[in-house]
């Protein structure tokens, strides 16, 4: 019965996701199934859990439950007519040299071990305490978070002023389940990881033009090990790595919308960037960051004013969140202190062992393996040897977080500001590791942009 | 030829030597992880009861501390008392409030200095039990209940109900 419900979950999910993917697509003649698939993933846990937020205002139990799956369905079928109308045709990108196949079979088998993972170990702390509390507690309910929940002062620790994305992608899980259950709860972490490396797989291949950088990118990315084997892991339970899959989401269809001009690649870029403050709060960061580099594109290809409208759905999104906060005053220990001049001067101080100790993590091999060293060698790759203008955008793009994440402990009210960047840090890290792959990717593929497109990713890209 | 030579030396060689080195200290540390991992077990509390396991020594923590709060009235409040900065009971404090919803929850920490006073200003009318954790519930806290090593439950007995 609990796998019954399970897939119900999952097929729903994925059926709004498909569905939403399908429309923001429109205008593709080809669609590549796997991208198509993690980009469901991640477009229908944002979109079900918008619907269960916004719907439980008003409604709960059942009733919130069948509409939303009616929703979906709703979605899935109109994205499965408006692509029929358009004579969109589906393909499976089989790989069709030994390296391909090499990299892809290690990147099956990679998914396998996350998997794997997800199954052996629990939540890690904050997954348990700061993401799934709050399904468990929206279950109790009925399927909505109560509204004592937000101004339990005994609860502030759980944070409930912390965006939903996750918990209610976990609760749609629940309420198909029929049951709280945290083991199966773990699978929908791996299906992160599985879109993040697909959709580096086929970003990789569209902006380079070859294959395997970015499948060799893909494949790569298993072996970070603060991804698979340390404490808020891709298989913990935590939204970092989740936020870290959108904002590669965002940036690689940002790149691709600067090379197609292709208006479904903004589209995808909107909503993906759309849904980054929704998963986190430093997502509003990232999203500003995304918005900025946006608007520089738009700016650059000389779109008119229309296009500009899609750097606001996230500003939406932050907006309601925001508004819905000071209805319900959530309780909150303080973390940061309120940014002032007096603070931050106060603080001045503190910026030297900041730097070495944001600098000592990103050399920490034991977390982090080759990776930020490697990144740097990217970048000078792109900037010096290849004079690529995307150098800007995505260094822009890693490190514009970097500099703001590790001047927020200025603000630290934790009473030794080092131990609050050591409990933290590495974890922020992994909201731009996966956009710096694509950087790398870019790096090794060299002069790449000579050759053709492997496999005709949309030559007809109409607007 | 040359243009071929000119890429091996700059692009194909060092990225070659990076991914290599990159897979092997990537590798040293992963596989010790993935060695040592069994799937499983599949059960609802998976995750609090590998917790519960290492924190009170006990296999079904979860069940217990539900079936323990589940004796008590849902309308009250339970308090936790614990040692001030002690990690380990400070997170079965947390894990207590997950599953004590939807009561409130007062974690106290206690020092040796403040013990006394906490336990005295506990108003015991208006909770619904008292957990004891790191250490064992002071006389005339009665009946005490044993959910796992180092923590107790002090339920709100019937009997000691106000008088109408």
């Amino acid at each position: 019965m609990i796998f019954l419900g399970v897939l119900g979950a999952l097929l729903t999910l994925l059926a709004a996701g498909f569905g939403l993917t399908l429309l923001l697509l429109r205008g593709r003649a080809q669609i590549n199934l796997l991208e198509a698939a993690a980009l469901a993933w991640l477009f229908g846990s944002g979109a079900i859990s918008l619907f269960l937020w916004g719907g439980g205002l008003v409604a709960k139990g059942a009733p919130l439950q069948l509409g939303i799956t009616a929703l979906a369905v709703f979605f899935a079928a109109y994205g499965a007519i408006e692509a029929r109308r358009r004579q969109v045709k589906f393909y499976f990108p089989k790989p069709r040299h030994p390296i391909e196949w090499i990299l892809a079979g290690a990147i099956a088998l990679e998914g396998a071990i996350i998997f794997f993972s997800a199954g052996s170990h629990g939540l890690g702390w904050d997954g348990l305490l700061n993401w799934e509390v709050k399904a468990r507690y929206a279950f109790l309910n009925d399927g909505v978070i109560p509204a004592a929940y937000y101004h339990s002062a005994s609860r502030a620790y759980t944070h409930p002023g912390y965006p939903l994305l996750i918990p209610l992608t976990e609760l749609w899980f629940y309420r198909w389940m029929g049951e709280i259950n945290q083991f199966f709860i773990k699978l929908i972490f791996p299906l992160y990881y599985a879109a993040g490396a697909i959709l580096l797989a086929t970003a990789g291949t569209r902006l380079t033009n070859r294959r395997w950088p970015g499948l060799a990118a893909s494949a790569l990315l298993f072996f970070v090990p603060a991804l698979t084997s340390a404490p808020g892991d891709a298989a913990g339970g935590y939204a970092d790595f989740p936020l870290g899959v959108l904002y590669l989401c965002s940036f690689a269809y940002l790149l691709l919308f600067s090379k197609s001009g292709a208006a479904f690649d903004l589209r995808v870029f909107a909503i993906a960037t759309a849904l980054l403050p929704w998963a986190k709060r430093e997502g509003a960061i990232l999203w500003f960051v995304a918005v900025l580099c946006g608007a520089a594109i738009l700016w650059r290809r000389r779109e008119k004013l229309p296009a500009y409208l899609w750097l606001l759905p996230g500003l939406f999104v932050i907006l309601a969140w925001k508004l819905f906060l000071h209805f319900m005053h959530p309780a909150e220990g303080v973390e940061f202190l309120p940014l002032s001049l007096a603070t931050v001067s106060g603080n001045l101080p503190r910026l030297g062992p900041i730097f070495r100790m944001a600098l000592g993590e990103m050399l920490e091999t034991t977390r982090w393996s080759l990776f930020w060293p490697g990144l740097t060698i990217a970048f000078l790759y792109l900037a010096v040897g290849m004079r690529d203008r995307r150098f800007f955008i995505l260094a822009f793009a890693v490190g514009t977080p970097l500099v703001v994440y590790s001047a927020a402990y200025l603000l630290s009210a934790w009473p030794d500001y080092s131990l609050h960047l050591g409990a933290s840090f590495s974890r922020l890290l992994l909201h731009v590791m996966p956009v710096g792959w694509l950087a790398i990717a870019l790096a090794v593929s060299g002069s790449a942009a000579a050759s053709p497109p492997p496999d005709n990713p949309d030559q007809s890209q109409n607007r | 030829m040359r243009h071929r030579t000119n890429f091996l030396i700059r692009y194909a060689l060092p990225w070659a030597i990076f991914g290599v080195a990159f897979v092997l200290l990537g590798a040293f540390q992963i596989w010790p992880t993935v060695r040592g991992s069994t799937f499983g077990p599949v059960l609802p509390y998976h995750t609090t009861n590998s917790y519960l396991i290492s924190l009170l020594k006990i296999r079904d923590g979860s069940e217990r501390l539900q079936r323990a709060l589940a004796a008590l009235p849902a309308d009250r409040p339970v308090a936790v008392l614990l040692p001030k900065d002690d990690e380990r009971w400070i997170f079965v404090g947390y894990l207590i409030g997950y599953f004590a919803w939807p009561r409130e929850v007062q974690i106290a920490p206690l020092t040796k200095l403040n013990a006394a006073h906490e336990l005295h200003a506990l108003d015991r009318d208006s909770l619904g039990g008292i957990f004891f954790a790191g250490f064992p519930p002071p006389p005339g806290f009665s009946p005490a209940l044993s959910i796992g090593a180092g923590l107790t439950m002090v339920p709100k007995m019937v009997n000691a109900e106000p008088a109408p």
